[in-house]
C-alpha cells in the first residue's frame, strides 16, 4: 500500500452517500458538480470514480486500497477482496418477480419447494437477470430448474416481450416493478453498501488498514459496522 | 502453404518470448535452492487413475477435476493437486526411505477456475487458470514445529530468489481457528459457515457470527481483530488474551507454533516478510496446523501457499506428519514480466 490511501468509489446514485460516509470518517473529498474528472486527490487520500461493477476490480488488483460498493456487486462477482464493514446505506434487495398469472404459479412452486413438497416436472423457467450467479445460486438452492438469460438492463421488458417468464433484479421500493405489471414473488437477499479492501494492502499496511476501518466504524451513524 | 492458426482456450495462453526464459530462471533458481536445502526431486505424472473408493476429501478433489476416458473406458483424472501425489509417493515407493524425507517437484495442475477469481481477472495468470505450473516442496516425517520452521524458511528463501523483493508471507494456524470456533461455541454447520465466510473474506458475516455468539464485550473485539487484521505482534497478543477462554489449549499451542516460525524467519533475516493472519483459511481442507500464503502488491491471488497437512496423510492411513508449500510459477512469471515491461517503459504503476 502506498503512503497515500486510495479509495475506489461507485459513480452514480450511491456516490453522495459514499462521500458523506467518507467525510464522517475524516476523508473529505470535494468533487465539483458536473465535473468529468474521474480521479481526485484531497487531503490524505486519492479517490477513483468507477462504475459500481468495476470498484472491486480496482480494489482486488491493488489500484485502490479500499472501495465502497453494494453487496449486490460482491454477491454477483465474488471478487477476492476483504469485505470489512456494512455501511448501512444504499439499502435494496434482490427480488424474484413476474407478471400475473405466472407470479401466482411461481409463488406456489417456490412455497411447495420450501415446504419440501414434490412438484410435477415442468419445463425450465426462463429468468432474465443482470445477476446470473445470484440467479443460478437461488434456483439451485430451491431446486427449481431455470434457464438464466443475462441482460444488461431494463429487465422489466423481458416478460412483456416474451423473452422470459420472470426476472431477478435489484429492487429498492418496488415501484418500477409495479409500474411494469410485475409482482414480487420472493425477496432473495438484502444488499447495502460495503467497505472493501485489497487483500495485499490489509497485510502490507495492517495498522493503517485498522485505522481506516476504525474511522469508518466510530464516525458513522445508522447501522454501521457490526 | 498457409498455417492453421492455433487457438488456445480462453483460460490458457502461451508464454511468449522472454516469459519462458523468466520461468526457466525462476524454476532452476528455486530447484537449486531446494536441492541445497536437502530436498530431492521427484517427477509426478500428469494423470492419475480415478478411484471411486478413495477417501471422501481425495475423491471430492478428483470429482472436481478434469477427466479423460481412455480407449478401454478407463477414467483418468488430470492432476488437481501435486501435494497429494507427492504424499502418495512418500507413503508408497519411498516408504522405506530415511525420515525426514524432503522432496521437491514441479508440474502442471489442472483446476477449474475458482468462481471467486474468474469474473474479475484480466489475464490467465491472475484468475487461477485451468492449467497452472507449480513448484512445490514437502517434508515428510519431520518431528515437531522445527519442520514448520524449515518449510517457512525454505518458502521465504525460494520467493526471495524469484526476483520479487516485495513479498509478504501470511502465517495462520488451523488449530487457532478451531479454538476460536470452540470459544464461540459453534456447532458443526456454524464452523463450516465461519470457515466459508473467512475463505470469502466476508468480515461482515464473520462479525455477525461473533455478535450472535455467547462471547461478549471486549472478547468479541479480540476475536474480530485476530481474524480481521493480518499483523505482527498484535494478532498474537490478541490470541494470548483470548487463550484464557480456550479450554483445549489449542490456542496456546498455535501461538507457540507461530512464534517458532517467526523466530526461524528472523534467524535468516526474513522476519520483515512475515505477518500473522489468524483468519487465514486455505482452500484445500486437509491442512491441520500452521498454514502459509504469500502475496505481493499488484497480484490479487497468492503467489505461494502451503502448511502442515497431517490430515491428508491420515486419509492415506499414515500417522506421519507432513508439511510443505507450492510456489505458483505462472503468477510469478506474470509479475516478473510486468515488472520488466514497466522498468523498460521507465515507470511503475501501483
Amino acid at each position: 500500500m502506498s503512503a497515500q490511501v486510495t479509495f475506489a468509489l461507485p459513480s452514480g446514485r450511491m456516490l453522495d452517500d459514499c462521500l458523506h460516509a467518507l467525510a464522517r470518517a475524516g476523508f473529505e473529498c470535494d468533487i465539483a458538480e458536473g465535473t468529468r474528472k474521474l480521479m481526485f486527490e484531497s487531503g490524505p487520500a486519492r479517490y477513483i470514480l468507477a462504475r459500481p461493477g468495476d470498484v472491486p476490480v480496482y480494489v482486488s488488483h491493488g489500484a485502490a486500497d479500499f472501495g465502497i460498493v453494494g453487496k449486490d456487486v460482491l454477491d454477483e462477482d465474488c471478487p477476492d477482496v476483504y469485505e470489512l464493514l456494512d455501511l448501512g446505506f444504499g439499502a435494496a434487495r434482490f427480488a424474484l418477480a413476474a407478471p400475473e398469472p405466472v407470479a401466482a404459479e411461481l409463488y406456489r412452486r417456490v412455497s411447495e419447494k420450501r415446504a419440501g413438497l414434490c412438484s410435477p416436472p415442468s419445463r425450465p423457467l426462463r429468468v432474465a437477470t443482470k445477476f446470473p450467479r445470484v440467479a443460478y445460486t437461488y434456483f439451485r438452492g430451491i431446486g427449481i430448474p431455470a434457464e438464466i438469460i443475462t441482460l444488461r438492463g431494463a429487465l422489466e421488458l423481458a416478460p412483456q416481450a416474451g423473452l422470459a417468464d420472470a426476472i431477478i433484479d435489484i429492487v429498492s421500493t418496488g415501484r418500477t416493478l409495479r409500474e411494469n405489471g410485475l409482482s414480487e414473488i420472493e425477496s432473495i437477499s438484502a444488499t447495502t453498501a460495503r467497505l472493501i479492501a485489497n487483500r495485499a494492502s490489509m497485510g502490507l499496511w495492517p495498522e493503517g488498514a485498522r485505522a481506516v476501518v476504525s474511522a469508518f466504524e466510530t464516525n458513522q451513524d445508522g447501522s454501521v459496522g457490526e | 502453404m498457409s498455417c492453421m492458426p492455433y487457438y488456445a482456450t480462453d483460460e490458457n495462453t502461451a508464454l511468449i518470448p522472454s516469459e519462458p526464459a523468466i520461468r526457466r530462471r525462476v524454476e532452476s533458481g528455486v530447484a537449486s535452492l531446494l536441492a541445497a536445502l536437502g530436498h530431492t526431486e521427484v517427477a509426478i505424472p500428469t494423470m492419475q487413475s480415478y478411484d471411486p473408493e478413495a477417501p471422501a476429501p481425495i475423491r471430492e478433489m478428483m470429482d472436481a477435476g478434469y477427466k479423460l476416458v481412455g480407449p478401454g473406458a478407463e477414467v483418468v483424472v488430470l492432476r488437481h493437486d501435486l501435494t497429494e501425489a507427492a504424499a502418495a509417493i512418500a507413503q508408497g515407493e519411498l516408504a522405506s526411505s530415511p525420515r525426514p524425507l524432503k522432496l521437491f517437484y514441479s508440474g502442471t495442475v489442472f483446476r477449474p477456475p475458482h468462481p471467486a477469481e474468474w469474473s474479475i481477472a484480466t489475464s490467465p495468470w491472475e484468475r487461477g487458470a485451468i492449467e497452472t505450473q507449480q513448484l512445490g516442496a514437502e517434508i515428510f516425517g519431520g518431528q515437531g514445529r522445527s519442520t514448520d520452521v524449515a518449510a517457512a524458511v525454505a518458502l521465504a528463501r525460494c520467493l526471495s530468489i524469484t526476483g520479487i523483493s516485495d513479498f509478504q508471507i501470511r502465517i495462520g494456524h488451523m488449530g487457532a481457528l478451531e479454538a476460536v470456533t470452540d470459544v464461540l461455541e459453534l456447532n458443526v454447520p456454524g464452523k463450516v459457515q465461519l470457515g466459508s465466510a473467512l475463505l470469502r473474506h466476508d468480515m461482515v458475516a464473520v462479525s455477525r457470527m461473533i455478535a450472535a455468539s455467547s462471547v461478549h464485550g471486549s472478547d468479541c473485539e479480540l476475536i474480530r481483530n485476530m481474524l480481521f487484521f493480518p499483523s505482527g505482534d498484535s494478532a498474537l497478543a490478541d490470541a494470548h488474551a483470548l487463550a484464557r477462554l480456550d479450554q483445549s489449549g489449542r490456542l496456546h499451542e498455535a501461538i507457540r507454533d507461530i512464534h517458532a516460525v517467526l523466530a526461524g524467519l528472523a534467524c535468516c533475516d526474513m522476519r520483515d516478510h512475515a505477518v500473522v493472519d489468524l483468519g487465514l483459511v486455505r482452500r484445500l481442507a486437509y491442512y491441520t496446523g500452521t498454514v502459509f500464503e504469500a502475496f505481493t502488491p499488484g497480484c490479487p491471488a497468492p503467489i505461494a501457499g502451503g502448511g502442515r497437512y497431517d490430515g491428508l496423510l491420515r486419509l492415506m492411513g499414515s500417522s506421519e506428519p507432513a508439511v510443505g508449500f507450492a510456489v505458483e510459477l505462472d503468477r510469478i512469471v506474470g509479475i516478473c514480466t510486468k515488472a520488466t515491461a514497466q522498468s523498460r517503459n521507465g515507470g511503475m504503476s501501483r
